[in-house]
């Protein structure tokens, strides 16, 4: 079974029904576009969407306005886009989860990814990063996981999409331990956890963090391999962590972007 | 209308200011078409309702 986390796939959706989509087609926009976020500002979602919408102005000469409504691991967001008006006009900046794990991880669905919205396109892919702030004495992910089971239930992690908690889960699955979730709304705040020491360590995308990365107040312990989890479900008696994660080699990939760039 | 705007930002995402701003923030640029990207969430959620259901986590 292949259950590999990919990181955040950048996602976009569009509420429309396909009469009004053929009826207008010829000249939309003739007012102003609503990209819909479901994170705070600053983070990946945020930033691509706000460089979309600037682009899709410039040629159409109408505003676009990003609209940032966090919460409830994206559902807030993606159920104002629902509710919208079936034209064209609302559109949802989503991710991964928001179309592929909330109908099944919420009790009652707040939304139907399939019918609610029509797909327009794939926006982008990220990857996940396992990081910790460099003033901490845990060095690597097998630090991490020794520091962790002297304390079970002590050490906490920052994660801001159902994504980034899920791998917080099967890490602790995977590596025996028992450290906390800490949930935050998108990747902005997670990086701020970090760096102000609210959490021991984060699993996010590098977007939020690249700076602070680059600018060695944090420290990557761990990029994911493509299909670290492919194992799942039979942790934890599988394999140890350092076979399912790759060791960052955090220089040289930022370095050399576009040698890890994916399809 | 949903052509328009998968067009419009394919073409965003080829734009290399656009390009190097999101290699900055660690993104991959990824377009696909309209039926591709349905295929594409139809095969994800698929995969991981069996993880979801895995993991054993609700919300309510």
């Amino acid at each position: 079974m292949n259950t590999r986390l990919i990181a955040l796939a950048l996602l976009s959706a569009l509420a429309t029904s396909p009469t009004t989509a053929q009826e207008r087609a010829d000249a939309f926009p003739t007012r102003a576009i609503k990209i819909v976020v479901p994170f705070p500002a600053g983070g990946p979602s945020d930033v691509l969407a706000r460089m979309i919408g600037q682009k899709m102005s410039e040629d159409w000469g109408q505003p676009v306005v990003i609209e940032n409504r966090p919460g409830a691991n994206t559902v807030l967001g993606a159920q104002q886009v629902a509710k919208a008006a079936p034209d064209g006009y609302t559109l949802l900046m989503a991710i991964d989860s928001t179309l592929t794990m909330n109908q099944y991880l919420y009790r009652a669905p707040p939304y139907d990814p399939f019918n609610d919205f029509a797909p327009i396109t794939l926006t982008a892919k990220t990857m996940q990063l396992l990081i910790v702030n460099a003033a901490s004495d845990v060095k690597t992910v097998r630090d991490l996981i020794s520091k962790a089971k002297a304390q079970p239930g002590k050490l906490n992690y920052g994660a801001g999409t159902i994504t980034t908690k899920l791998t917080g889960y099967l890490f602790n699955k995977a590596a025996g331990v028992e450290t906390v979730l800490v949930p935050y709304n998108g990747s902005a705040e997670v990086a701020q956890g970090v760096l102000t020491k609210s959490v021991d360590f984060s699993f996010d995308g590098p977007s939020a963090s690249l700076s602070l990365i680059q600018g060695g107040q944090f420290r990557v312990l761990a990029k994911f391999d493509p299909r670290p989890f492919r194992r799942f479900p039979t942790y934890p008696s599988s394999p140890p962590m350092c076979r399912t994660w790759t060791r960052s080699r955090c220089g040289s990939v930022w370095s050399r972007p576009k040698a890890r760039r994916r399809p | 209308m949903i052509d328009k705007l998968q067009a419009e930002v394919a073409k965003a995402l080829a734009d290399p200011a656009v390009k190097a701003k999101a290699d900055a923030s660690g993104l991959f640029p990824a377009t696909s078409t309209p039926a591709e990207f349905a295929a594409f969430i139809r095969k994800e959620a698929q995969r991981w309702s069996t993880v979801v259901k895995d993991t054993g986590m609700k919300y309510d």
